[in-house]
């Protein structure tokens, strides 16, 4: 059975995230500090490592070094009091596996952990593209805990925005990315999505873009935006016919959550345009 | 499978005879969906899920409540929904679903709405 590591044992987050690792049937150990965390991890191998609450990125990233000296392939989730885009970038770079920061929510970060300690395809399935604060471009592979670790870094990157925008934002994002990983690549993990979030001095716009053969919006029987005003299920029953899934509202929720949302001609690449009024050192990214 | 959207659903009595509910614990999205549409079989003529510990959803988990209910209205059944927070809320007005999907505030709303 794999054993997640938990650092900062008199921690209450800390100690929540650890039962709940449990619960999910996954052993955890829990190290004192940086200096017990390297000594447990010289005895023994550890599915994932969580770090402190209370550190903060940069001392997190210095001690995953520490760490893969003694472990290269240690995955580390982060827990920080606050991140700057700079930061996540780094924590990208670095090839950390997600990163939280306050109001943490034990059973997600549990949720995510015991993924990581069970996932041993993780290294190489986000890859920075680009990035620079205000501009982050990503290639993801297809899956859906890739999907779920891409999210919890866009949500880090928007955490300075307005509440309302920002839940809507992440809404539409995964939304439009979850497509594009069924619909575009069959959650083929071989298969790439792109992911680009840009702020402007007035907008956040998102850009993905699937490896698929796209689609034509006549096409789109199946899906609830084809529906006539008076009748929200048509498409249900569409669904059940073509031995569809349970859904069809992907494209009525992304398009409700931004404020514009276009397609290529193709129908393989989207543009997700969210309109507000940034402070300069606001933004996404 | 990703184990990142678990939900974890708790079957209970309902306060009459005909009635089935389900506590739901964790977000309902893509990722646990064929788990929850067992639950949704039900053949029990009132279904009542409690949404009040599912933190999110999602246009699939939207999909997969609004195929239960069109499913249950045809044998005659009902789909009781209590106590989803305002984001889902917010969600089920986006899909405009939510005139279709009967809402209470408490499971005893909802069991007893069958009375009223």
């Amino acid at each position: 059975m794999s054993t997640v590591l938990v650092i900062a044992s008199d921690i209450p987050i800390s100690t929540e995230i650890g039962e709940a690792i449990e619960a999910a049937g996954l052993s955890i150990e829990y190290a004192a500090g940086r200096s017990d965390a390297l000594q447990r991890l010289r005895v023994r191998s550890f599915g994932a490592v969580i770090t402190s609450p209370e550190s903060d990125i940069d001392e997190d990233l210095a001690l995953l070094e520490e760490l893969r000296a003694i472990r290269p392939g240690i995955k580390c989730i982060f827990l920080a009091d606050h991140s700057t885009p700079e930061e996540l970038i780094a924590a990208l770079r670095s090839k950390v596996f997600a990163c939280f920061t306050p109001p943490f929510n034990p059973r997600i970060i549990a949720s995510l952990a015991s993924d990581a300690a069970t996932d041993s395809d993780w290294r190489d399935d986000i890859q920075i593209l680009s990035a620079r604060p205000g501009w982050v471009s990503v290639r993801v592979n297809c899956r859906h805990i890739t999907a779920e670790r891409l999210m919890t870094f866009a949500n880090e990157f928007g955490s300075r925005l307005p509440e309302v925008a920002r839940q809507e934002i992440l809404h539409g994002l995964r939304e439009i990315v979850m497509n594009a990983m069924e619909h575009g690549a069959g959650f083929n993990a071989e298969q790439v999505v792109e992911v680009t979030g840009v702020r402007t001095k007035r907008a956040i716009v998102l850009y993905v873009r699937d490896p698929g053969t796209g689609f034509r919006r006549e096409s789109l029987s199946h899906a609830a935006i084809a529906n006539p005003a008076d009748d929200p299920t048509a498409h249900i029953l569409r669904r059940e016919e073509a031995g569809m899934r349970p859904g069809g509202y992907g494209l009525l929720v992304a398009s409700g959550a931004v404020d514009e949302l276009i397609y290529n001609d193709v129908g393989n690449q989207v543009l997700l345009i969210k309109y507000i009024d940034l402070a300069p050192e606001e933004g996404v990214a | 499978m990703s184990t990142v959207d678990k939900l974890v659903l708790t079957p209970t009595e309902g306060a009459q005879p005909n009635q089935l509910v389900y506590l739901l614990q964790g977000p309902l999205t893509l990722g646990n969906l064929f788990a929850v549409q067992e639950a949704l079989k039900s053949t029990a003529p009132v279904l009542i899920l409690d949404l009040s510990g599912v933190p999110y959803v999602d246009s699939a988990g939207v999909g997969a409540l609004v195929q239960c209910l069109v499913t249950r209205r045809k044998q005659g059944y009902r789909l009781l929904l209590v106590a989803p927070n305002e984001p889902v809320q917010k969600l089920f007005k986006l899909t405009q679903v939510d005139s279709l999907l009967e809402v209470f505030p408490t499971i005893e709303a909802a069991q007893s709405s069958q009375d009223s």
